[in-house]
């Protein structure tokens, strides 16, 4: 059996555990007050007045005058996370985090040790709302998919459990937004041929499928009949870049390097707090003749350490500088992001798990005492 | 934080006589004894019989600060008549009006069968059942899994009426065990883990089933998550086989 932790709108979520008074405020968590900005987090107050993530910031004012603005706390964030990471730790010894509020805890052979699991779910959302402050939904299933449309259908908070071989039928009458990968386009081209629920889309052939959704409408199809595919996660349209201009236009390969590495850095401690991985690296030079060249690279296996986007990184750089001129800036961005799944693996190399723990420590650090705090030798020695 | 009020469902059976009720008690007893234990009650016998006024004002008298929740008459749940339900529920809601006027109402309870699925037909039956009886605390208990839905959850919200959290052997035909707060009102039915006797068995040996202490303590989580936002929890064991519902109910209450 599986539990899933869904914490909605972990950034507000955050910011109200710290602060529990914001709980009857209306605010959202956004980057900057810029017209241009877009809402990030919602509080629950301002998600009730109609304020949705990824609105621009100048709208969710129009429809709500007394928003104000808290601007995003990654350190916060990511002592959020560890916390729960710890408590969940306690349950089972095999958590996949997704994303940052969402937490799937594989529960088998602790029946024994713990009891029904749905007694550990309800000790578990308790624990979370008492040590931590979060109220969050907590969903056993028999599979992630079926918990994830649980913690869904019953979000912002409350507990479901689904019997063994309840799966359809509790699938079946639940909106067909609920499911994973299903956004407002697809959602809104499903409800042009009156595919309302769930078990609207389970019901059709795989012919008809493909005719409206197309071949990646085949995937949504399995979801809606309880298949989950194994291997690949969903990934999700979002990028995080770093753009770098310089202060005066440079032609030194190691301070190019060396700045490079800093956006690797700040790149992939964003990427960490978030719980993602990245597959897409891309990068993009500017020269001075007002030229821009980019290169990317995509990889088999999602990453997200810093030595790992460093090391893609330089390949690419070492691969645009042909060019005998200065160079004005660069922009470094991550996409093609994935929840980074790394569950222990007994034929994992050692080395591997201790870069991995090295890495956390090392944005222990960084989350209480700032980015700049900690780097690799490189950037110093660059700068 | 919301007042829990912990009870059982029911509470005159011959069977609680030794384990519960002092020897040599007599059904009339019953309730007066009850009420000096426990804070509510939900009552069972208005789903087979039409309550009556008088009868629920007396028993009130008898247990003046006891606070009572009624399973609604089994012709508004299970035996739906399209031509009469309307005035059924009025005269349901007029039976009431003693104990709603005392304010020792807690809450109505619907509870409908496997039998009443998520179909339009009777979405618009519930809906139209709550309005009528929508000046009443409503407390709605599906059998049916087809109701454990997003929408189904919208709409009590959208009405103020109560989604009853159940807790039952989770097996194969059983409705998922959903923990939601829908409006200022909780309401728990414990019916035992029996998973064995679940199907196809009396309901003696189907509530036959005494929870664990480690159970108890997860139930208390649960019940205080619905208490975080609510103004009142009613919780009601249904485990009666054998006096075994007053157990658990006394230990739930020294765990919350």
């Amino acid at each position: 059996m599986i539990i899933h932790l869904s914490i909605d709108e972990f950034g507000s979520a955050v910011a109200i555990a710290k602060d529990p008074s914001l709980k009857a405020l209306p605010f959202v968590i956004a980057q900057g007050s810029a017209t241009r900005s877009l809402v990030l987090s919602p509080s629950p107050v301002a998600r009730r007045e109609g304020i949705r993530v990824g609105m621009r910031l100048s709208h969710a004012r129009l429809l709500l005058p007394s928003l104000f603005v808290i601007e995003p706390d990654r350190c916060a964030l990511l002592q959020a996370r560890k916390a729960i990471e710890g408590v969940v730790a306690r349950y089972s010894p095999s958590v996949t985090a997704m994303g940052t509020g969402s937490f799937f805890l594989d529960m088998r052979g602790t029946t024994r040790l713990f009891g029904p699991v749905v007694d550990s779910a309800a000790r578990l959302r308790g624990e979370i709302h008492s040590f931590l402050g979060f109220d969050g939904s907590v969903a056993v299933a028999s599979n992630t998919l079926v918990a994830n449309v649980a913690t869904r259908a019953i979000a912002p908070s409350g507990l479901a459990s689904i019997p063994p071989g309840e799966e359809s039928s509790f699938l079946h009458p639940q909106p067909v937004t609920l499911l994973p990968g299903v956004g407002t386009k697809i959602a809104s081209l499903l409800h042009s041929v009156n595919i309302i629920h769930i078990g609207d889309l389970a019901g059709l052939d795989e012919k008809q499928v493909r005719s409206f959704l197309g071949p990646k409408g085949l995937e949504l199809h399995k979801r809606a009949r309880g298949v989950i595919s194994t291997g690949k996660a969903v990934s999700t349209n979002e990028v995080i870049e770093r753009r770098v201009r310089f202060a005066d236009p440079l032609i030194e390969y190691p301070l190019a390097k060396a700045a490079l590495r800093s956006a690797c850095e700040e790149n992939g401690f964003e990427l960490r707090t978030r719980g993602l991985a990245a597959r897409t690296l891309s990068l993009a030079l500017q020269w001075i003749d007002g030229k821009e060249q980019t290169r990317s690279i995509t990889l088999s296996n999602p990453i997200a350490l810093d030595t790992q986007l460093a090391a893609h990184a330089e390949i690419l750089l070492q691969a645009l500088l042909t060019r005998r001129l200065h160079l004005l800036g660069f922009a470094f961005r991550l996409s093609r992001l994935e929840p980074d799944i790394r569950t222990g693996d007994l034929f994992d190399p050692e080395n591997e798990e201790r870069r991995q723990r090295l890495q956390t420590a090392v944005d222990r650090i960084r989350s209480r005492y700032g980015i700049e705090s900690l780097s690799i030798s490189g950037v110093f020695h660059g700068k | 934080m919301a007042e829990i009020l912990i009870g059982t469902s029911g509470y005159s059976y011959p069977e609680w006589v030794g384990p519960f009720y002092p020897e040599g008690s007599r059904s009339e007893e019953f309730l007066a004894f009850y009420a000096q234990r426990f804070d509510t009650v939900e009552l069972n016998f208005s789903y087979y019989r039409m309550p009556q006024g008088a009868r629920l004002a007396l028993m009130h008298q008898e247990a003046p600060n006891l606070l009572f929740s009624l399973k609604a008459h089994q012709s508004l749940t299970h035996t739906i008549d399209p031509s009469t339900y309307a005035s059924t529920a009025s005269t349901f809601a007029q039976a009431l009006e003693p104990l709603a006027s005392k304010n020792v109402l807690l809450a109505v309870l619907l509870q409908f069968p496997p039998s009443f699925t998520y179909t339009v037909d009777h979405r618009y039956y519930l809906d139209s059942l709550t309005r009528i009886l929508g000046h009443l605390p409503l407390a709605v208990e599906f059998r049916s899994p087809s109701w454990s839905n997003k929408q189904t959850l919208d709409g009590l919200r959208n009405r103020g009426v109560c989604f009853v959290s159940v807790d039952l052997p989770q097996v194969a035909g059983t409705p998922p065990l959903l923990d939601v707060r829908t409006c200022d009102l909780g309401y728990v039915r414990l019916h035992g883990r029996n998973k064995e006797a679940w199907w196809g068995s009396s309901d003696n040996r189907r509530y036959d089933y005494l929870y664990s202490a480690s159970e108890l303590a997860s139930i208390a989580s649960r019940v205080a998550f619905l208490a975080e936002e609510t103004k009142r929890v009613a919780v009601y064991f249904n485990n009666h086989h054998r006096g075994q519902a007053v157990a658990n109910a006394q230990t739930l209450k020294t765990l919350l």
